[in-house]
């Protein structure tokens, strides 16, 4: 940008040269030329460096991006969060948020930056001109920085607030709309459309009261940016007719006036890009304040050398947003059978993925006896309820828990979670895709529960292990589960009494 | 029809702000003569001063330096003024407009008949809003499109001072640019930004069920494959944003040139004295940034027609969401694939999971198509209009289907003119009382979306305290105890069947828990019900 402002002096000069070609009647052609030429390269310099400028930013905007990317996947795929976080959020918090952190850097970032130096340049050529035109954008300047500070701040607060307000009655428009069929049964079409008719009436109430002040501070700027082209206007016409009513402190010629005239412009021009990049800023750090928690480095303390022995967990509880699931004691050896039982809703997945390490609990402790910490997250094995499916065959997606595993050891693992019938009639070599098409949803779950046993690991994590399947089904995983507690520690999430049944331990959320 | 027409009638459908709108524009165009004025009349004068000054004590004498000089003073203080009434109006006349129109378009699509559309709620919701704010921003930038439009004409008539020729070559100039910009956009940005746009989606969609496979992953340390398994996704979506980025900026580089362009065009066709040349060159590089700004302004969004004629589609609509009249009903007697049941009777539906059990509930509730033949009075229910349904049954669905307000909001929708002594009696029947007792609101507690913090049994109770207060002859339940502990399920069990005794209400129950069924006399196995082709697609 210190190209641009070189550029509209360019601009500035060509005119002024031009102008006082004109007043001058023994200009001659080549002079013309000259004059025009410097209007048109002008142009190309300010085309140039804007072009220039936008690439590099988006640029830069890309490697921030993906930074902040691959730290967000990282953060929302694995490693421990404060509280939960539903699918569709993590999903919004990567893409809107990311694009947020690049609208920020490509148009708010480089446009403050530019507010910073351009005025400066300005200033500075300006004074070569005429020292007086330098002096009145300076005297316009910190006048305007005055008004800014009184009006700006306050307008920037309740700005945000407004963007809260619009964002909450979007939110509830949406949300009637959605819920419209339940509404439709009631007979309360009416009655919510005017509520929704004055809540409408009101934001928009509150919004224009608001946006009274808020605009005050633009309208400070194009206050300022034309009050400081028509003084420079004045000041030169009445100096170059030599009527100043003081005495004259630089004696201008028509191109010098001409100049600093065609140059005041550009003075406020970074500011105005500025002001209108405001939304950007406003976005970016909405996105910070989202994205700022989730990149913390993680602190908690495991001892990495311990080996699994079991598991003490007392009064694990966790809480977020009035929610509040536990306190849950709970002991295990290195083996057994553990079901955590609660109705649907009442946050056993939560409290498995706590006990699991991914959930940072409330308040309580979970420790491996003699370890002196939580259990190592290469200890712990998931079985969930939905196991997830890369590209790739049963097998590979069965060894994702455990890569170094042998084709003979997996597919010994296959059949001892009743994945039999598949193999026969599929083979282990069957290609899956991500949506699991082909794949009946027991089948699934059998296969997340091989991939549990295949990693070896001592403790198993179970999500719903028989939600949706049918008793025959249901029956069969329980037998399993039973075999499996034998060998390992297992804690089962479940409502289903018949799993419930078979373990060793009942814990009650 | 053109945007400006379908935007013209959604407006005079909102009845408001279009008073605003004008005032709006108005300002705006003077803002734009204006700022064009300023810049042109200061050259003029500076010139004519440095001239004048030049041509000794007479000349000065004779040059009339006060109008102008006061002139320019004024300007200034015009385009201010200006600028904020046009920003302050512009933004006043599009929120009333669209509050009227958000109003007018929920009434409308309320009044809709749940059986008869057949996309779901939530993909029309998210369309709807969409278009909304389409439509919103479209009004906000009304004002500056006339600006520029004015601020062109002006910077004409200034250069035209210069000669024929020079406004000629400004008016040419100015009309090139649009016409640059357009095919610029549909070279360089058109194609990176629908592609951007629906790789977002894609990576949305993948992002998700990755995400909700979250602990898995976390256990097993996979989200490195998982995120190389996404970097195809994500480096096409990146190669789009670059292209769209880039083609962006060259669009920007060229405007930014060519206002370079236009001046030399008039210094080179221009012809008068310095102080003429002088104006005509400034307000020549005026009119082209009220030119760019204008084609800011008036670059279509794709798919914005479309926007515009589904709203406009829906704001025509004659139905209206009407007051609900609250009439006393007598039950119907029902029959379902020839099993008659009377009125007051209580039966269970049952049948092992996805035979249907919740389609036959919600369509009776009038929710969903009917896959069961099923009649009321004698009259098949997909004949009946959507009201006769709802008046007969209150639905306690198994989704709960709360909405974002209080408790008491949530309450308060089963009918209008509820009393709070009902309110808490129907909390007392479904166990609610003490948890509404621990929170300090009370009833007044706001939950956010679907039920907010509340527990997946309390959501359900909320549920169920709502369809009875509805006080309909029939009470449709589909899993009512879901969610709750042994005891505190036998006590709504209770409670219900002391409620149904006193009132006479007839129930339909869907339960795959035993305990409520001690409520009915009698089941009807949907397995034995023939089942007719579903006439709506399955969601």
């Amino acid at each position: 940008m210190v190209f641009d402002a070189l550029g509209a002096a360019l601009f500035a000069a060509g005119l002024a040269y031009g102008v006082s070609l004109f007043a001058d009647e023994h200009a001659d052609a080549g002079q013309y030329g000259l004059a025009l030429a410097l209007i048109l390269i002008s142009g190309g310099v300010r085309a140039l460096s804007a072009a220039i400028s936008d690439v590099l930013a988006a640029s830069r905007a890309r490697t921030v991006t993906l930074d902040l990317r691959r730290k967000l996947a990282a953060a929302l795929l694995g490693g421990r969060l404060a509280k939960p976080i539903d699918p569709g959020s993590a999903a919004s918090i990567i893409i809107d948020q990311g694009e947020a952190f690049r609208m920020r850097e490509i148009r708010f970032t480089p446009a403050r930056l530019a507010a910073g130096i351009s005025p400066l340049i300005i200033i500075a050529l300006t004074a070569a001109a005429s020292l007086v035109a330098a002096g009145i954008l300076l005297f316009t300047f910190i006048f305007f920085i005055l008004v800014m500070i009184l009006t700006g701040t306050a307008a920037a607060r309740e700005s945000d607030a407004q963007l809260a307000a619009l964002t909450a009655l979007s939110g509830l428009l949406e949300d009637r709309l959605q819920q419209l069929p339940i509404i439709r049964h009631f007979g309360a079409e009416e009655r919510i459309a005017r509520q929704i008719g004055q809540s409408s009436r009101e934001l928009s109430r509150r919004t224009i009261a608001v946006l009274r002040k808020a605009f005050l501070s633009s309208a400070a700027l194009e206050f300022f940016a034309a009050l400081a082209v028509a003084l420079i206007a004045v000041y030169c016409g009445f100096s170059l007719l030599g009527l100043l009513p003081f005495p004259d402190p630089e004696q201008l010629t028509l191109p010098e006036a001409f100049f600093a005239l065609a140059l005041a412009p550009e003075f406020y021009l970074p500011m105005r890009r500025l002001a209108a990049a405001y939304h950007e800023k406003q976005m970016g750090e909405a996105a910070d304040k989202v994205v700022a928690p989730l990149i913390e480095p993680d602190i908690t303390h495991v001892d990495r050398t311990a080996h699994f022995s079991g598991l003490h967990a007392k009064g694990l509880s966790i809480q977020f947003d009035q929610r509040c699931i536990g306190p849950v004691d709970l002991s295990i050896g290195t083996h057994g059978f553990v079901a955590l039982t609660g109705p649907t809703g009442s946050g056993k997945t939560s409290m498995l993925a706590a006990i699991a390490g991914q959930l940072t609990p409330t308040s309580g402790s979970i420790e491996v006896p003699g370890a002196g910490g939580a259990p190592r997250r290469e200890d712990i094995a998931w079985a969930a309820q939905r196991p997830v499916f890369l590209r790739g065959t049963i097998a590979e997606n069965i060894a994702l828990a455990n890569p170094q595993a042998t084709k003979e050891e997996i597919e010994l693992v296959a059949l001892s979670v009743g994945l039999a019938p598949l193999i026969e009639k599929r083979t282990l070599n069957l290609q899956l895709s991500a949506t699991g098409s082909g794949i009946s949803g027991g089948e699934r779950r059998r296969i997340g529960l091989a991939r549990a046993v295949l990693s070896g690991r001592p403790l198993v994590l179970c999500d719903e292990p028989t939600a949706d399947l049918d008793d025959a089904a249901a029956y069969d995983i329980a037998a399993l589960l039973c075999k499996l507690a034998r060998e390992r520690a297992l804690i089962v999430a479940t409502h289903d009494p018949r799993i419930i049944a078979q373990a060793q331990e009942v814990v009650k959320l | 029809m053109s945007e400006r027409e379908l935007t013209d009638e959604l407006l005079a459908a909102a009845g408001a702000g279009s008073s605003r709108l004008r005032l709006a524009i108005a300002c705006a165009i003077l803002a734009s003569l204006a700022a064009i004025a300023l810049l042109g009349i200061s050259g003029w004068f500076l010139t004519s001063a440095a001239i004048a000054g030049a041509a000794g004590a007479a000349a000065v004498q004779a040059f009339n330096y006060l109008l102008p000089s006061a002139g320019i003073r004024f300007l200034a203080i015009v385009r201010t003024a200006a600028r904020y009434g046009e920003r302050l109006l512009g933004h006043e006349a599009a929120l009333r407009a669209m509050a009227e129109l958000r109003t007018r378009l929920f009434s409308r699509r309320a009044a809709e008949d749940s059986r008869k559309t057949s996309i779901d709620a939530r993909t029309a919701s998210a369309t709807l809003l969409d278009d909304i704010a389409a439509l919103e921003d479209i009004v906000m930038r009304r004002p500056a499109w006339f600006a520029g439009l004015a601020g062109c004409a002006v910077s004409v008539a200034f250069v035209s001072a210069a000669g024929v020729w020079a406004a000629i070559g400004q008016a040419a100039i100015l009309s090139i640019i649009p016409l640059i910009v357009r095919r610029l956009t549909a070279r360089l940005t058109d194609e990176p930004a629908r592609l951007c746009a629906r790789q977002a989606i894609e990576l949305r969609t993948q992002f998700s069920e990755f995400a909700a496979s979250r602990s898995e992953i976390a256990a097993y340390g996979l989200s490195p494959r998982i995120v190389e398994e996404m970097t195809p996704s994500w480096e096409a979506f990146e190669a789009s944003k670059q292209r769209l980025l880039r083609g962006e900026a060259m669009i920007a580089a060229v405007l930014s040139g060519w206002m370079a362009l236009a001046v030399g065009l008039v210094f080179v066709l221009g012809e008068g004295s310095a102080a003429i040349m002088a104006m005509a060159l400034l307000a020549s590089g005026a009119g082209v940034e009220a030119m760019t700004g204008f084609t800011r302004n008036s670059l279509r969004q794709s798919g914005i027609e479309q926007s515009l004629s589904r709203l406009g589609e829906l704001s025509k609509s004659r139905n209206v969401a009407l007051k609900y009249e609250v009439r006393k009903s007598s039950a119907e007697r029902l029959s379902i694939a020839g099993h008659t049941i009377e009125p007051g009777e209580r039966v269970a539906i049952t049948g092992i999971s996805g035979s249907g059990k919740t389609r036959l509930i919600e369509a009776l509730a009038g929710m969903r198509e009917a896959a069961h033949p099923a009649a009321m009075h004698g009259v098949e229910i997909s004949e009946l209009p959507a009201d006769r349904l709802r008046r007969q049954f209150a639905l306690a669905p198994q989704e709960p289907m709360l909405l974002v307000g209080t408790i008491e909001d949530n309450l308060r929708v089963a009918a209008p003119g509820l009393t709070m002594a009902q309110l808490v009696e129907a909390i007392r029947i479904t166990c609610l009382e003490e948890r509404v007792r621990t929170m300090p609101d009370g009833l007044f507690t706001w939950l956010g979306a679907e039920g907010g913090f509340l527990s997946g049994g309390e959501r359900k109770r909320l549920s169920l305290a709502r369809a009875l207060l509805a006080r309909r002859p029939w009470l449709l339940l589909d899993e009512p105890t879901e969610g709750l502990d042994a005891q505190t399920e036998a006590q709504v069990i209770s409670n219900l069947g002391t409620w149904l005794d006193q009132t006479g209400t007839g129930l339909l129950l869907v339960s795959h828990r035993p305990e409520p069924f001690s409520l009915t006399s009698r089941s009807l196995p949907i397995h034995a019900l023939e089942c007719c082709k579903p006439t709506a697609p399955v969601t």
